[in-house]
């Protein structure tokens, strides 16, 4: 199991700059205050402003309208983004996880349709996995398709699917079929939100914001040419999915701007030897929990499967995450108010009341640590 | 890691397995060394891999160094490999002064007076104390970097000159009380340091070698629970089927490999002379502090009893991990030093620092 540091490139750093130049404009234009990892803001006038930059769906071939880039150069631009605390929320999913398993599991007409519009930044999807009954426990979806003439008739509900009220499709995980395990059977249908019989409900979380939803799907018609992949491969297209995503860095970035602004508001930090430790401590785990996911990257990027490498990183980022906000919690004296005119508050505020869904969003830490845990002793 | 020193690190790996297996590791806890082991790795060059070959080394890089160096953490090899070459030789081989055949050691910090020299024609006296150096009685060379007024000059001790010993480290092995009483260094003996040995540069080069040897420890230890995890039964199955113990396996396994990382992050920018460096060891030597009280509480934890008897082999990696994240500077002390470059660069940097990218 390697972790081999990534040396600097002077191309990608290059790319860096530009990012960071863009940002430093194009942020105060779009009146949007900077906020928290991948919820920070849905703002497709944002999304489509970074994608005439060509930096959505940077890594969909050119023959798709995307940059041809690789893992490397989007995990520059990604990782600039989050540090940065971007509304890069509207064109999350749709970059991250759909563009490459369109990719590697679409149809020729469904890449055409779909992966330009990604690329510039004008379609959004969110993830249509969980249900009220299925949580980690992801193959006892019973959202259920029947084949039905030119179609499939779709019914069920699917929970915490964030931005459904804001986005444009989904890609839905149901039953289609009964396999010998359950783990046949499984497919995934690209739905259209605004479809007839769809209804999106709030889940409002106990920050108050509803972002996240219930989708009831009843009596969805869904055309043939909508089915991503294969009928009955849905459950191995929805675990390379999960694979991909799970190393990136916003598992570890989401509070890193509490941590920034903690510095910008107590001038004097350094000379109390306790925040001093507390900072440096924070600082060089953030630098060595980057390089991890920086070597993962390079691994994706050489055609490696790092999956388990993965999930140890998304179980150590993310707990660092919520370690960093107590941490930095402790070494100020206030009581964190919404909507207060300093940042550092806001964020912290923000962090707080956000931070016990870092270590459950895309797969429990406990679910992830079964996966390594698995690898580890075989 | 290239092909040849993925080749050189196993090779080393089975001399060291071969011939100091844990049971001569454990069984020399009472002598504080293994002096044959030591012999075949000094006949093969691998205590002085790093060292001009125009100084007598093997001229190799540093990170070829440091590919034995994992090694002597993986094995618990009680050798000083890290001391002969990469220390106390580095700052010999630097000054221009010859290098002894035997074990070569450092005074870890000879600033701040430790030990004062006073000159006297060619040669200097030296009066004073050198605390924990490692493996003192048993080298032929003790090195000190000293100020001597406006000067910075590297000398080396002839062992017989010098009275020594006292404690060892939480693992057993000998870190040593030198008592210099009016030794007088003869001008063969000692030069003027070259701008790359400072008190600083030793001390970080020493950061990262222990860095190096925790990592190689920590994998051993995290492999030592996977292997007793599956062979160990309780109420009908390996204990690895319990997601409590699961959880264990895997935090340790983050934490070793979290200590890789660090270890070779910072390597690599040493060895590439990054400007800055001395951030990415001391981050290295933070994490490896923090990541040892996590692996070596919960390798424990995960083996049961039978890993805190002696006959069992963990603690030969749980306590040298305890004693080397303290040498050559603890985290609470390099926490502080990554404080203060984070303090320089400021809230705006503190991205570009991470990243170690330009500034923004």
């Amino acid at each position: 199991m390697a972790f081999t540091p990534v040396q600097p490139v002077p191309e990608l750093e290059e790319l860096r700059g530009q990012v960071r130049k863009f940002l430093a404009e194009e942020m105060p234009k779009i009146g949007i205050e900077p906020g928290l990892g991948m919820m920070a803001g849905h703002s497709p006038e944002f999304s489509k402003k970074l994608a005439q930059r060509g930096w959505v769906g940077m890594a969909i071939p050119k023959e798709y309208g995307g940059g041809g880039a690789s893992v490397l150069e989007r995990f520059v631009v990604v990782e600039e983004l989050l540090a940065a605390g971007a509304p890069l929320t509207a064109h999350w999913i749709s970059e991250r996880q759909t563009a490459p398993s369109l990719l590697k599991f679409g149809t020729a007409d469904q890449r055409e349709r779909f992966l330009p519009a990604i690329a510039r930044g004008e379609c959004y999807f969110s993830l249509g996995m969980s249900e009220p009954d299925s949580g980690s426990d992801l193959a006892s979806v019973r959202s259920r398709a029947e084949q039905v003439d030119g179609g499939w008739n779709l019914n069920g509900t699917k929970v915490w699917t964030s931005g459904a009220h804001l986005n444009h499709y989904f890609a839905v995980l149901c039953r289609t079929s009964e396999g010998e395990t359950r783990h046949q059977g499984l497919s995934q249908l690209i739905v259209d939100l605004s479809s007839g019989g769809v209804t999106v409900n709030p889940i409002r979380l106990l920050d108050g914001n509803a972002d996240f939803n219930e989708v009831i799907l009843e009596d969805v018609f869904v055309p043939d040419d909508m089915l991503l992949g294969e009928e009955g491969t849905g459950w191995k297209q929805v675990t390379a999915e999960l694979a991909h995503e799970r190393s990136a860095p916003d598992r570890f970035l989401s509070p890193f701007l509490v941590l920034e602004h903690f510095l910008r508001e107590h001038e004097d930090w350094v000379d109390s030897e306790r925040a001093a430790d507390a900072v440096g401590r924070l600082v060089s785990h953030y630098y060595v929990l980057r390089q991890m996911s920086l070597s993962i990257a390079a691994s994706l990027q050489a055609g490696d499967a790092p999956a388990v490498e993965a999930s140890m990183l998304k179980d150590m980022g993310t707990l660092f995450e919520q370690e960093l906000i107590e941490v930095v919690r402790s070494l100020v004296d206030l009581q964190p108010c919404r909507g207060s005119s300093s940042p550092f508050e806001r964020l912290l505020g923000e962090a707080i009341l956000t931070a016990p869904g870092f270590t459950l969003r895309g797969g429990t830490n406990e679910i992830l640590r079964t996966i390594v845990a698995r690898e580890l002793t075989r | 890691m290239s092909t040849e020193r993925q080749m050189l690190s196993e090779s080393v790996g089975r001399l060291l397995a071969e011939q100091a297996p844990t049971d001569a590791v454990r069984d020399a806890e009472g002598v504080g060394w293994l002096p044959e082991l030591w012999q075949l790795v000094t006949e093969s060059g691998l205590d002085r891999i790093a060292i001009p070959e125009e100084h007598g080394g093997g001229g190799g890089s540093l990170a070829d160094a440091h590919a034995v160096l994992w090694q002597v953490g993986r094995n618990a090899s009680p050798i000083p490999v890290a001391e002969t070459g990469l220390l106390g030789g580095w700052a010999l081989s630097e000054a221009g002064l010859p290098l002894p055949a035997g074990p070569i050691t450092v005074v870890p910090d000879a600033s701040g007076g430790a030990v004062r020299c006073t000159q006297d024609g060619d040669a200097w006296r030296l009066q004073g104390t050198g605390h924990r150096v490692p493996w003192a009685s048993q080298s032929e060379r003790i090195v000190v970097i000293a100020d001597a007024g406006e000067q910075r000059i590297v000398l080396s001790v002839p062992t017989t000159e010098v009275s020594c010993g006292g404690e060892l480290t939480l693992a057993g092995e000998p870190r040593e009380t030198v008592s210099f009483d009016d030794v007088v260094v003869d001008a063969d003996s000692w030069a003027e340091a070259p701008e790359s040995v400072t008190h600083d540069s030793l001390l970080l080069r020493g950061a990262l070698t222990r860095v190096t040897m925790m990592g190689g420890a920590m994998e051993r230890a995290a492999e030592m629970g996977e292997r007793y995890a599956n062979e160990r039964h309780q109420f009908g199955r390996p204990i690895a089927k319990f997601q409590a113990v699961q959880h264990h396996l895997v935090a340790v396994r983050e934490e070793a490999n979290r200590t890789a990382m660090a270890g070779n992050a910072a390597l690599l920018a040493v060895e590439q002379g990054r400007p800055g460096s001395e951030f990415d060891v001391a981050a290295a030597k933070v994490v490896a502090g923090d990541s040892t009280r996590v692996l070596a509480a919960r390798s424990h934890q995960l083996h049961g009893a039978i890993g805190v008897t002696f006959e069992y082999d963990l603690h030969l990696f749980t306590r040298r991990l305890h004693a080397w994240r303290d040498e050559y500077g603890s985290a609470r002390y390099f926490a502080q030093r990554v404080a203060r470059v984070v303090a320089e660069h400021g809230p705006d940097q503190l991205w570009p620092l991470i990243t170690r990218s330009v500034a923004r």
